[in-house]
């Protein structure tokens, strides 16, 4: 085989290319501590990583709106507790001021005290989040319940409860049916069968202050049930945010995997293709130092 | 017995001038090496030992099987070099994952889903409006990306059409002047002639037919002749109604548009790419930006808005799928006026059901198409990506060829320094050997006349 000047040039100045490329790429590596420098270093690895980053981008909006349902649910917890120790008051209040012995200046601040409870109801059933009624439904705009000197309106909001996604095929609930919660099935609702019981109170009237105890009874299983039901949705809200949080961990674990560097392993490349890098530029600089023609005369 | 030894004297200093000239020439591309074709002259009479030598012809160790096989790998890698060079730019302007338009696409519709948790406030309502502006300024910035390397690709073309040319008027002026010439002082035309070909198979696949009298034909596609003898066939750029270049011949009698019957070296994979590959992707770009803009606009033209009124197109509805990327826009007046982000299919406020089934979008195969939104730019990136690695390892094993054809072409064409030094030193020795007998003769000549007197 001839050996010719160019070739040797020619090969020489690959070997140094091929070896600058790969010193270039672990450097870039170790530099900026990715391993996928463009997507057809890695095709599937690319598309790969967009479909991590778009699930970690879920998984951290489902993470937001577990927080946000927590705290509505919270709130909404909140208020029923309120409920439920308002409409306790109204029982005891009543049967303190039940039977003959009682006065009438007895039955009198009995039947005030009502009264107050009722308002304190209305701010229960009113409650807000940034300026949304968590109780009227859907018609978050709109008060369940107003007052009008001492007359109540109907219940104002609508039967849509409404919910949010917190995870993947899970949701919670964010506004609640303040109708079925005050009035349910009955034929007035809590804050109007207040308003009779007060009346009936002060009159020593037995029979109105039975129908106005039974009437409590029941809005008091219904805030009860619908506790229980907030406190099903904030265990859910808790599981959700555990899976969000280990469906995380994953999803970066497998990014990680798919995008970062070995640095490590660059680390050793980078040595290595030094050394190739030198011994190509050693070795180009040797040729042609040698030849027949330092031993013409 | 002087005038052979003159004559010998001659051709060893030929020899030498030889050499000196592919010493000198070791560097010049396409220059193939060069000898003396040395010949022993038949004696005068009987008496006579020999006429000596002379240099009957100078030889060049061409290579025409290489040549030929370079012809073919050149195109090839060249084509390939095209495409990974424009797909790795386009790749650069795709964005890393994360941050492109799969993040704009998965903002959109995580901020749509996160306003279902208070779908009367007006922050989250105009976060919604800004995070769908970002959407399709991503759109329109991808689709002009796609578009302005459409438009590199065309301006490679001509250019490369320009050079093409150019170096065929090259290959009409050698073929002239090899055909005016005598094939044994043609060698320097010859090599010239296989260099001119040589970059031209770099530009575009050639059929190229060699006469007797070294003179070749040049065609082009489906045997459109670009040169033929000293004759040179242009090929003409014609812009078409998008004003991308058609390449054109002009025949004996008609005007051919080859544009499509080129399919190699720089010029076809420049073509591929410009008329191929990269209107697949705007196709599927297209494709995502109107499934996208249809999916919303369907949700939200069955709602209601925060006044309770009937909800209106949130994108501009798109005419067609193509273009759709490039004009994917707000409706302008939801941009405008908020309260018209369409979050309830009923006329009550606080009702978010469209607000999640737009969040949940991302999560369901589109309209027209399996895949989900952030699957549909995937699948895409994936395509890109896998069309450049294929093309970086085609161009690679290509140049790999071409390279060990190139060494090969060396081995025989090329010219060695230390083969030259001693073919300086042969002939010189061989000079030295005919000038001592030179001197040999005239002593033995002076001897005689010394007898003689």
């Amino acid at each position: 085989m001839r050996v010719v000047t160019n070739s040797i040039y020619a090969d020489g100045i690959r070997a140094i290319q091929k070896a600058a490329e790969a010193f270039a790429d672990a450097q870039r590596q170790i530099s900026s501590g990715r391993r996928i420098s463009l997507p057809s270093s890695d095709p599937l690895g690319s598309a790969s990583a967009i479909l991590e980053h778009s699930s970690l981008s879920r998984l951290d909006a489902f993470a937001g709106a577990a927080d946000a349902a927590s705290y509505k649910l919270g709130l909404a917890d909140s208020a029923l507790s309120d409920i439920i120790n308002q409409l306790s008051a109204a029982q005891t209040t009543t049967l303190s001021a039940r039977g003959s012995a009682q006065t009438q200046a007895h039955r009198d601040a009995a039947a005030q005290q009502l009264l107050a409870i009722r308002h304190a109801l209305l701010g229960d059933i009113n409650t807000q989040f940034q300026g949304a009624y968590i109780f009227s439904g859907a018609e978050a705009d709109v008060p369940p319940f107003t007052q009008t000197g001492t007359t109540f309106s109907a219940y104002q909001g609508d039967h849509i409860e409404t919910h949010v996604d917190i995870a993947n095929g899970t949701s919670a609930t964010i506004s609640y049916d303040g109708g079925d919660l005050y009035q349910g099935s009955d034929s007035q609702h809590i804050l109007d069968a207040l308003g009779a019981l007060s009346t009936a109170v002060a009159a020593g009237d037995d029979t109105g202050i039975q129908a106005g105890l039974d009437a409590i009874s029941r809005a008091f299983d219904r805030a009860t049930n619908a506790q229980a039901k907030i406190g099903n949705d904030l265990r859910r809200v808790d599981d959700a945010r555990l899976r969000t949080i280990t469906d995380r961990t994953g999803v970066i674990s497998r990014l990680s995997t798919i995008e970062d560097a070995d640095l490590a392993e660059a680390a050793a490349k980078l040595a290595q293709s030094d050394t190739a890098y030198k011994a190509a530029l050693q070795s180009l600089s040797l040729t042609g130092r040698v030849s027949l023609m330092d031993y013409l005369k | 017995m002087l005038g052979r030894t003159i004559r010998a004297l001659d051709a060893q200093r030929y020899g030498m001038d030889v050499a000196g000239q592919n010493i000198a020439n070791v560097n010049t591309p396409g220059y193939v090496r060069r000898s003396a074709y040395l010949v022993e002259q038949p004696p005068h009479d009987l008496r006579g030992a020999g006429g000596g030598v002379d240099v009957t012809a100078v030889l060049s160790s061409r290579a025409p099987l290489v040549e030929g096989r370079l012809r073919y790998e050149q195109p090839a890698a060249s084509r390939d070099g095209a495409i990974a060079d424009q797909l790795e730019v386009l790749e650069a302007g795709l964005g890393q994952a994360g941050s492109s338009l799969d993040a704009a696409l998965a903002a959109f519709y995580n901020t749509y889903a996160t306003l279902a948790q208070s779908p009367t406030s007006s922050p989250a309502r105009q976060q919604v409006v800004v995070q769908a502006q970002s959407l399709t300024r991503a759109f329109n910035d991808m689709a002009a990306r796609f578009e302005n390397q459409r438009r590199n690709a065309d301006a490679g073309i001509r250019a490369d059409v320009t050079q093409l040319n150019a170096l065929a008027g090259q290959l009409a002026n050698i073929n002239r002047e090899i055909a005016q010439t005598d094939p044994n002082h043609a060698q320097g035309l010859y090599d010239q002639q296989a260099l001119v070909v040589k970059s031209m198979t770099t530009l575009v696949d050639l059929n190229v037919i060699t006469r007797d009298d070294g003179v070749v034909d040049i065609s082009i596609g489906n045997g459109r002749a670009l040169v033929i003898g000293d004759t040179v066939y242009d090929v003409r750029v014609s812009s078409d109604s998008s004003g991308y270049a058609s390449l054109v011949t002009d025949g004996a009698a008609v005007t051919t548009d080859v544009t499509g019957e080129i399919g190699g070296g720089h010029i076809g994979g420049l073509l591929d790419v410009r008329d191929s590959l990269l209107p697949n992707y705007s196709s599927r770009l297209d494709q995502l930006a109107y499934s996208v803009a249809t999916d919303v606009n369907a949700l939200t033209t069955t709602g209601y808005d925060l006044s309770g009124n009937a909800g209106v197109a949130f994108f501009d509805p798109p005419a067609a799928v193509p273009g759709a990327a490039r004009l994917l826009q707000l409706n302008s007046a939801v941009a405008a006026d908020n309260r018209l982000v369409v979050t309830s299919s009923t006329t009550a406020a606080g009702n978010n059901d469209i607000a999640i089934a737009i969040g949940r979008l991302q999560d369901q195969a589109m309209t027209g198409s399996a895949a989900k939104p952030v699957e549909g730019w995937s699948d895409l990136v994936y395509g890109i990506a896998t069309d450049s690695a294929g093309a970086k390892q085609s161009r690679d094993a290509h140049e790999q060829v071409a390279h060990q054809l190139n060494n090969l072409w060396d081995q025989i064409s090329g010219v060695s320094i230390d083969e030259e030094a001693a073919m300086l030193m042969r002939f010189q020795s061989a000079y030295e050997a005919n000038a001592r007998f030179f001197q040999a003769v005239d002593e033995t000549l002076a001897l005689l006349m010394r007898l003689g007197s």
